[in-house]
């Protein structure tokens, strides 16, 4: 078996069969995953969850097995990728953080292999390194105008992780969107200056209850503070509805999935047709229109929100996905008023 | 009824054979835990020696990983024999590391022959004066080191974090996150043997911090400080200078683990590179029994850990959370051991009788 394969290698690489035009076409691929943080963070287990349904489409006919690696920083995340390069069993191998300094130090040494390098923090490489961005301002934007709408303090709140880019423009344009409705609302924000803190995040949900806050946006998960205090809440990345229904009014939601499958296509060209890889420098986002992003259902709400203020969110979603209504990306440090 | 007796000092091989029991028993422990998730045990265990010591490479990364916890475990000894709860490493490499890089923003376009020196020299004056207003505090107004070093600790990461956040060390341009650009090659620190200058410095500091100890008046008045204070106030030392002795040289320690993270290896300054360096080291320095040679021991130990850790999260099934289980395992043994080297338990009522 062995020698059968040496022999077909000395044989493809003399041209004998069939040279690289007609490279047979792949039916495996695997991907390797280093973690922001680790499957308790939404960030990353939106990602393992939608991994394994796009894995499960087996788009091109690709067997795709997966692998993942928790929250590794610096150099021990080069270590960790160069691990997964070297193994060959994995062709692409997706950064899930910033790591553009690791990936550039591998990128010419592994070309065939397929990096991606994910949110804030990261430079655009090119080449073999594709740069994929989330941005969920837009379903933040119709969560604000929700809590526009139900405040009755006229105080809403943000528990954010860390003053980020990526965090800020979810934070503006919720803020953005309450002001759209209801222009005397007030804004509170703070950071736990972690990506993953849940006796902090309590802490801080607490101060801003205290502060008045009726509604808050809870980028850092602190829910069953929000039920204890019994004030509304609203989650992001996932359907944070399903857990806390008593507490989660609605959420932003995210999903990896057009992100996966336009880099699963980027290296099926490349393995099957020769393509040369074309990274982008620029970031590269997923609208709510393209499926990227989107709002998630009311759950226990669902009765308890007047109808009216449902359907003007319903047609802000809409105009959104139309493009009739653009959201700005604002990405300045938000503060509170 | 059991008690805990001290005992006369168990010799060097008999504590030998006591760690390396504890690691055989920590392993046995973690090899029971992996067969229970169903994942390969020989995989396991081969991936994570492959990864401590498998090959040049994997040493080296080993190493790189030891260095700072070298330091900070010898910041630990220097305060710990003086008998001052020091337990502000955490901070002052922090403090270390932004003092050095502070350093490289006003030396910015100078040559490395005085760049490096320069960050180093920094770096570890940061590192020292911080430690050294909790030794005031304490001399002066008698605050007690653990909350004062612990507190500034917060103060140091955060002021960190608005410095990164927004504030004037954050990296320009459109994808700006909680970290400084990269740090020009010239500060970069040299490289010898695939490993960066912190290799030998800390080297040098463990015979440093030996020699200190053991051999000189300095090194006496430490220990004698942590013995007994009213006795050496008796015998004329001033006990207030060398606490603050103490603790400069202990921050100074520790920023240096600060330095070689940010200038030996990440090049950018950011908290999740120095996140831990600091309470890892206590943990060091306490399994190292506050021994200088001891404590590098325990850090290599402890490199070796990481990057087999590493290996095995990447290279097998066993599941990743699983990982800091089996190091947080191999630490209580070995920790249970360190005891058992210095206690025996004595078994029966504590006055002798029995029943």
């Amino acid at each position: 078996m062995k020698l059968a394969l040496l022999g077909a290698a000395a044989l493809t690489s003399l041209g004998l069969l069939g040279g690289t035009a007609l490279a047979e076409a792949p039916t495996e691929l695997g991907i390797g995953m280093i973690l922001a943080t680790g499957p308790e963070a939404d960030w990353d287990a939106t990602l393992l969850r939608d991994v394994e349904t796009v894995a499960k489409e087996a788009p091109h006919g690709l067997k795709i097995a997966t692998k993942h690696v928790d929250g590794v920083e610096g150099e021990k995340a080069k270590d960790a990728m160069e691990l997964l390069a070297k193994s060959g069993k994995y062709q692409v191998i997706w950064a899930h953080s910033s790591y553009s300094d690791q990936v550039k130090a591998l990128k010419d040494k592994y070309p065939d292999v397929l990096f991606v390098v994910v949110g804030s923090g990261n430079e655009g490489l090119g080449g073999n390194v594709y740069y994929d961005y989330k941005r969920v301002h837009e379903p933040s934007y119709l969560l604000g105008v929700l809590a526009g709408r139900l405040t009755k303090s006229d105080t809403v709140g943000v528990v954010g992780q860390f003053p980020s880019e990526d965090v800020n423009d979810q934070i503006n344009s919720f803020f953005a969107g309450a002001k759209s409705v209801n222009p005397d609302v007030k804004r509170k924000v703070a950071f736990i200056e972690s990506w993953y803190d849940p006796a902090k995040a309590e802490q801080f949900t607490n101060a801003q209850i205290s502060a008045g806050a009726d509604l808050i946006f809870q980028l850092a998960g602190s829910f069953e503070t929000c039920e204890k205090a019994n004030i509304k809440c609203f989650g992001n990345y996932v359907d944070q509805g399903e857990r806390a229904p008593a507490s989660v009014v609605a959420s932003s939601l995210i999903s990896w999935e057009p992100d996966l499958k336009w880099v699963i296509d980027a290296w099926y060209d490349h393995a099957a047709n020769g393509k040369p890889y074309e990274g982008n420098v620029k970031e590269r986002w997923f609208s709510q229109a393209e499926g990227g992003s989107s709002l998630s259902g009311y759950h226990a709400y669902d009765d308890k929100i007047p109808a009216e203020v449902k359907t003007e969110v319903k047609a802000l979603e809409d105009k959104i996905n139309s493009k009739e209504l653009v959201i700005p990306v604002d990405l300045a440090v938000p503060a509170s008023d | 009824m059991i008690a805990f007796e001290r005992r006369e000092s168990a010799g060097w091989i008999a504590q030998a054979i006591a760690y390396l029991l504890a690691i055989a028993a920590g392993l046995l422990a973690s090899v029971v835990l992996i067969t229970i998730t169903g994942a390969d045990v020989a995989d396991g265990l081969g991936a994570l020696w492959q990864g401590a010591f498998g090959d040049a490479e994997a040493i080296g990364q080993s190493l790189a990983a030891a260095i700072p916890l070298v330091f900070t475990g010898l910041a630990t000894v220097v305060a710990f024999r003086a008998g001052i709860w020091n337990i502000g490493q955490e901070g002052q490499v922090f403090a270390g590391a932004m003092a050095g890089y502070w350093m490289s923003l006003q030396l910015a376009g100078a040559p490395a022959i005085v760049a490096v020196p320069a960050v180093v020299l920094a770096s570890v004056a940061g590192g020292a004066a911080v430690a050294a207003l909790c030794a005031v505090l304490k001399t002066r107004f008698d605050v007690n080191e653990i909350i004062s070093t612990m507190m500034l600790n917060y103060i140091i990461v955060y002021l960190l974090s608005y410095l990164l956040a927004g504030g004037p060390w954050i990296e320009a341009g459109s994808t700006a996150y909680h970290q400084t650009p990269l740090i020009a090659d010239t500060f970069r620190l040299p490289e010898l043997f695939g490993l960066h200058l912190g290799a030998p410095l800390a080297l040098l500091a463990t015979a440093a911090v030996a020699l200190v100890i053991g051999r000189t008046p300095l090194g006496f008045e430490l220990r004698g400080l942590g013995f007994n204070p009213v006795a050496l106030r008796y015998k004329g030392v001033r006990v207030a200078t060398t606490i603050v002795m103490a603790m400069a040289i202990s921050g100074a320690l520790s920023a240096l683990a600060g330095v070689s993270e940010v200038f030996g290896i990440n090049f950018r300054l950011r908290a999740e590179v120095l996140n831990g360096l600091g309470y890892t080291g206590i943990i060091v320095g306490m399994i190292g029994a506050l021994n200088p040679w001891g404590t590098l021991v325990a850090a290599l130990a402890f490199g070796a850990m990481a990057n087999g850790a590493l290996y095995m999260s990447v290279l097998t099934d066993v599941p990743s959370a699983l990982v800091p289980a089996m190091q947080g395992i191999l630490l209580l043994f070995v920790l249970g051991a360190a005891v058992l080297t210095r206690y025996r338990l004595r078994f029966g009522r504590k006055d002798g009788r029995h029943g």
